[in-house]
């Protein structure tokens, strides 16, 4: 081969490698800049949610490609930029806790899509500022009602997220009567938030009640346990997410949250609809329920209080 | 015109060309001579530089251009003879000016006329021709004949001793590697007769053999070294 | 001439019947509506997720029919003997090489091009003509991850056998379209494993990457600059390897 062309290949192999280099994304990418800036620009939503002093500024939201963190700290109209290694690895939303401080730690929004993109879904601006949000609450549940939500536990240690989902999605296969019961209460509670007559919603809640008696009678006391957990936190955090979302994009809000209100799910999913349906319910009950619940109560029992049932 | 010396090649546990000598004069026609399996065909991949020997040398002498016929020639089907000769002309970079009147007269010559058929309906004997015409593409001064009246019938074969006698008296150098020794001995001029890659002997149509044929001279050769 | 003798007989191969028959039935399939996506149980037809889908599987087809077409140009070359002829005229054996992967390259991308017509038919179809313009950048960029698969098959070609490359070229063809799940894997996969799909991810070249940016031109009209780079690094890499790489003598 001649000098010249020799020469040439290096060149062209330099030229498109320093290329890649040189045109490779560093630090913390624009979108997921974008996205930071969307949920915080919802802020109006979330006040008109109800919550007292939740705001997204106070919350550290740490955004993780795999191999950094971004975390994104407000500081008054603006906000500062922190790369650190990361703290925790993780393929889905999550809260941590960093010196004293609950920080909202999320995958940057190109691993989302890459992980959603394998069952081909996408993954949008507007669901990744949703998602932060979800968090972000799980902050002020956490930085608030510690207590609370560690008491509803009592003794039982679910520290592992796959342990809780294995568990109840095992009771619910020994016990498919649970799952039918659980499917009619989803029903009757998708049917109390469309009513408009008080009398019918406290008919259905009646009859709810019962059902929900007899399907905890089923389930051994660690599930009975889960599930008042999940549907007090995660319940409660999904409804935020929902609203937050139907501020954003009313035909995603219906096709992914309205719609979905009788939609019964594996694992500990059913009970994100279960609590987002409650907290639904209790908006047409008392709308200002939020400004006093300390998750100390289970959300079916302030409905029941509400209704006299 | 060309020199081989001590030319060795192995594949792996068998030794296909085993210390191998010769040399080939300026004009002459020259044979390699052998049953399958001699090394003949390796013998002359190892000329053409399409494989590597393991020791020894090839020496051609310099600026001399080659046209090689294959034993098993393999031309695009889709493609008619004159195509064909196209094609080979424009890798070869024969100049396009000349290009239609060399492919014209070497089709004639070999017997082929440049109509429209492809080489798929060609039978064999019509690609060996078709084989040589592309041998002769750019006037090689030294010509290397794989089995070139491999599937012949006999008025072919006839007619490409003839063409290879003509070749020699325009100056042309053949190397010619064939089994059929009846060809052999009527066009060629010397050879080598070989056997499981080694040279047994050397071969003059003019020298004076103890009155024995090239066949005998064969056979005498080839049977002591099975012995 | 040799790329262009060996383009014209690969094209003359019943494999080019398929890739028709398979683009007419994708096509058909997305724009008559019989396509459907279901997210989370729910059909969904809308054509702003129906066209990335469409473009993954129009995507892998044509990388697997660039595999196919790649797969046995040398090795067939080299097995006729055809190559012996070509080399005695002074082309060396690089040259040669290098003008069969342009056969099997512009193969390869003639076989995208007619998938990619399926798509722009079912633009065309779904009412949105504004995006035909988009579709020809975005077929000529996502052509960069075609040229990828068929340069990888044509060098692992050289060096192994027809059998070994098919299975190794298939192999990296799909880690290649389902990357993100690999991704995925290497997240969740602890240990030895982790570390395999790692250093599968760093050598290996990410198709998916190179088609959903080829995507996000017709959908987002977004231009990335930085996985073109990368896949044109891919091709400078195989181009080299079809140089340098020597197949073992006959």
């Amino acid at each position: 081969m001649k000098i010249s062309n020799i020469i040439i290949t290096a060149a062209i192999g330099i030229g498109l490698l320093s290329g890649a280099i040189f045109t490779k994304p560093f630090g913390l990418s624009d979108e997921d800049r974008a996205c930071y800036e969307t949920a915080v620009s919802l802020q109006y939503a979330a006040d008109n949610i109800g919550f007292t002093d939740f705001y997204l500024t106070d919350y550290p939201v740490s955004v993780c490609d795999g191999k950094n963190d971004y975390v994104l700290i407000s500081n008054g109209n603006s906000y500062d930029v922190v790369k650190r290694a990361p703290v925790i690895e993780t393929l889905a939303g999550t809260i941590y806790e960093v010196d004293g401080q609950y920080e909202v730690i999320v995958p940057a929004r190109s691993l989302m899509k890459s992980l959603v993109g394998v069952i081909g879904e996408t993954w949008n601006e507007n669901e990744q500022a949703a998602m932060i949000w979800h968090e972000a609450f799980h902050c002020w549940q956490m930085s608030n009602y510690e207590d609370n939500i560690v008491s509803i536990l009592g003794e039982n240690s679910f520290e592992d997220d796959s342990f809780g989902g294995a568990l109840i999605n095992s009771q619910y296969t020994e016990n498919p009567k649970a799952a039918e019961l659980f499917r009619k209460q989803l029903v009757l509670l998708s049917d109390c938030i469309g009513e408009k007559d008080v009398d019918i919603i406290k008919e259905s809640i009646v009859k709810y009640k019962k059902l929900d008696e007899e399907r905890l009678s089923l389930l051994s006391e660690d599930t009975v346990c889960l599930e008042k957990y999940y549907t007090r936190v995660e319940g409660t955090a999904s409804y935020v997410e929902a609203c937050i979302c139907k501020s954003q994009d009313a035909n995603r809000y219906e096709s992914e949250y309205q719609s979905r209100l009788a939609e019964y799910s594996e694992g500990s999913e059913k009970y994100y609809t279960l609590g987002r349906s409650q907290c639904m319910l209790l908006d047409k009950l008392d709308s200002n329920w939020k400004t006093e619940y300390d998750f100390s109560d289970d959300l079916i029992d302030l409905i029941y209080e509400k209704l006299g049932v | 015109m060309l020199e081989c010396k001590n030319l060795i090649k192995t594949y792996k546990t068998k030794t296909a060309v085993n210390d191998l000598s010769f040399c080939v004069n300026e004009g002459e026609v020259f044979a390699l001579l052998g049953s399958n399996g001699a090394g003949k065909t390796t013998t002359i991949k190892i000329i053409l530089g399409l494989i590597k020997a393991n020791s020894g040398t090839v020496h051609i002498r310099d600026g001399v251009r080659i046209g090689y016929s294959p034993d098993t020639p393999y031309f695009p089907p889709f493609l008619t003879g004159y195509e064909t000769m196209e094609y080979y002309a424009a890798v070869g970079k024969i100049p396009i000016t000349q290009r239609k009147s060399q492919i014209t007269s070497l089709l004639e010559i070999v017997g082929l006329s440049a109509d429209k058929i492809k080489v798929k309906d060609y039978s064999k004997g019509m690609l060996q021709r078709l084989a040589f015409a592309q041998a002769l593409l750019g006037n090689p001064e030294l010509l290397i004949l794989d089995e070139p009246t491999a599937g012949l019938d006999a008025l072919g074969r006839i007619e490409i001793i003839k063409l290879i006698g003509e070749l020699k008296e325009s100056g042309k150098t053949v190397i010619l590697n064939s089994h059929i020794l009846s060809d052999i001995e009527q066009v060629c001029d010397r050879g080598i007769i070989m056997n499981k890659g080694v040279q047994l002997g050397i071969w003059e149509k003019n020298a004076d053999n103890a009155g024995q044929s090239l066949q005998e001279h064969f056979v005498e050769l080839i049977g002591g070294a099975d012995e | 001439m040799i790329a262009l003798i060996a383009f014209k007989e690969k094209i003359r191969r019943k494999v080019f019947f398929a890739v028709f028959a398979l683009a007419a039935l994708i096509t058909l399939i997305f724009s008559t509506g019989a396509a459907t996506v279901t997210i989370n149980g729910e059909s969904v037809t809308d054509y702003k997720i129906l066209m990335p889908t469409m473009l993954t599987v129009m995507n892998a087809a044509s990388c697997a029919m660039a595999v196919a077409l790649s797969l046995n140009t040398i090795p067939k070359e080299y097995e006729r003997h055809t190559n012996q002829l070509i080399f005695i005229r002074g082309v060396s054996q690089s040259r040669y090489r290098i003008q069969l992967a342009i056969a099997n390259i512009t193969a390869s991308l003639v076989s995208h091009a007619i998938f990619f017509s399926g798509l722009a038919v079912y633009i065309i179809t779904s009412k949105n003509p504004s995006e035909l313009l988009w579709a020809v950048p975005s077929y000529m960029y996502s052509g960069i991850g075609i040229v990828i698969v068929s340069l990888c098959t044509t060098c692992l070609s050289i060096v192994f056998s027809e059998m070994a490359a098919g299975v190794i070229s298939v192999v990296i063809m799909l880690i290649g379209v389902f990357y993100p799940m690999i991704e995925l894997l290497k997240g969740i996969a602890g240990g030895l494993s982790g570390k395999i799909f790692k250093a599968l991810l760093f050598v290996l070249p990410n198709l998916h990457g190179i088609q959903s940016a080829a995507g996000c031109l017709i959908t987002e009209h977004t231009f990335d600059l930085h996985i073109m780079f990368v896949a044109l690094f891919y091709v400078y890499l195989f181009a080299l390897g079809i140089i340098l790489f020597r197949r073992k003598e006959d």
